[in-house]
């Protein structure tokens, strides 16, 4: 989506321009939310959160049409926050059921995604960066602020762990 | 046999469409947008206002003369209450606390604020002192830890007899390394409109070897009129 350079002020934006750009961004933050957080409510909570956080930024935002991407680090600051909250929570609370999409192999993909859930959450985005949306390792290092190599690891160990659990 | 890494991808894609893709943002989304819109404007004029009351700040400070600190007029100075052995110096200035600008807004020195705080102090000083002897017998130890004075005086038989006539003030200080050195004091002549003036650099202990060089600039820059 490409948003005017003059209209780089938040203030300068009306309604119907903040509109497209809820439209065009926030199905795709809430979507990488959910991915985090594994529950869809706290996912629409934590996507508008960090919409709001980015658009009442938008007058120092160096490049507008990074929009997107300011919004995906921002929505995985945001759920890595509430994972750790979620920590504390799940200790005195029974597990929420998964919420799974019908589909051959349910039972497989059930376990596959409870799995995915018990990783520690930077481990979690960095699966979620690479092989949902598919950015590269260098993308990916920028955007949880460390080295290619740790990007690597991360990969690396969660899929080890999911192997791992998901043997019999 | 799918590899753990395509079992992900699959997941990850599959369950991505579990939650809503309908992005129409609703009036309470709006409405949030909005009040932040209105704290971000309020933040804004707030930033505004600090930067133009810097500014004004700053150029008032570029508006001083340009030695950077205020200039004495000595005319104006009562010189009753200092006496050094007899002697009568034209001034007596503690850096930097003389030299920041005083409420008449001329930026000079005012002579009571020189006097009545650093009297006593240097009535003290004086009592130590050796009679009729050069400025450098001194005690010091009644000078503040962190304080630098400095000490101008008319030149008189005793300066001359001591030699500091031919005894120039380093202002470089790399001229007299003693001088850039904290607890110590250095004594020399200026010479201006044919007149010698002894000045005195006395340094605290505690004061820095900045502060020492800043009143090295000081007295080069002062005006005798």
């Amino acid at each position: 989506m490409v948003i005017a350079r003059e209209t780089t002020r938040l203030s300068d934006l009306p309604d119907s321009r903040i509109a497209e750009l809820y439209r065009a961004y926030l199905p795709g933050a809430r979507r990488i939310a959910y991915l985090l957080v594994g529950d869809t409510g706290q996912a629409e909570d934590l996507a508008q959160d960090a919409f709001l956080k980015v658009a009442g930024r938008f007058a120092d935002l160096r490049d507008p049409e990074a929009f997107g991407p300011y919004l995906r680090r921002t929505v995985i600051n945001l759920a890595r926050s509430a994972y750790r909250r979620r920590q504390v929570e799940n200790k005195h609370t029974s597990p929420r059921a998964p919420l799974l999409v019908e589909g051959p192999n349910i039972d497989e993909r059930d376990a596959m995604w409870r799995r995915l859930q018990g990783l520690p959450s930077r481990q979690r985005a960095a699966l979620v960066l690479r092989f949902y949306e598919d950015l590269t390792e260098a993308d990916t290092a920028e955007i949880l602020h460390c080295k290619v190599g740790t990007v690597k690891s991360l990969v690396h160990r969660a899929l080890k762990t999911l192997r791992t659990e998901g043997e019999p | 046999m799918k590899s753990t890494e395509q079992h992900v991808r699959e997941l990850l894609a599959r369950q991505a469409n579990v939650v809503s893709s309908n992005a129409e943002p609703s009036a309470a989304i709006l409405s949030r947008i909005r009040r932040r819109r209105i704290r971000n404007s309020g933040a804004s004029i707030f930033l505004l206002g600090l930067l133009v009351v810097g500014g004004l700040l700053f150029a008032r400070t570029l508006s001083r003369p340009s030695t950077g600190f205020a200039t004495p007029d000595m005319r104006d100075w009562k010189q009753s209450d200092l006496s050094f052995g007899g002697r009568q110096p034209e001034a007596v200035l503690r850096y930097p606390h003389d030299w920041i600008a005083h409420n008449d807004g001329t930026d000079r020195l005012a002579p009571a604020v020189v006097l009545s705080n650093r009297a006593e102090q240097l009535r003290q000083l004086r009592q130590r002192a050796v009679q009729g002897q050069p400025p450098f017998t001194w005690d010091l130890r009644s000078m503040a830890p962190s304080g630098v004075y400095v000490v101008i005086e008319k030149m008189t038989s005793d300066h001359a007899h001591a030699g500091l006539e031919n005894t120039p003030l380093p202002l470089n200080p790399t001229q007299a390394p003693s001088f850039a050195r904290s607890g110590t004091w250095w004594t020399g002549a200026v010479v201006h409109a044919n007149r010698y003036f002894v000045v005195s650099i006395f340094v605290g202990p505690q004061a820095k070897t900045q502060d020492v060089q800043t009143a090295a600039f000081i007295v080069r820059s002062l005006e005798f009129r």
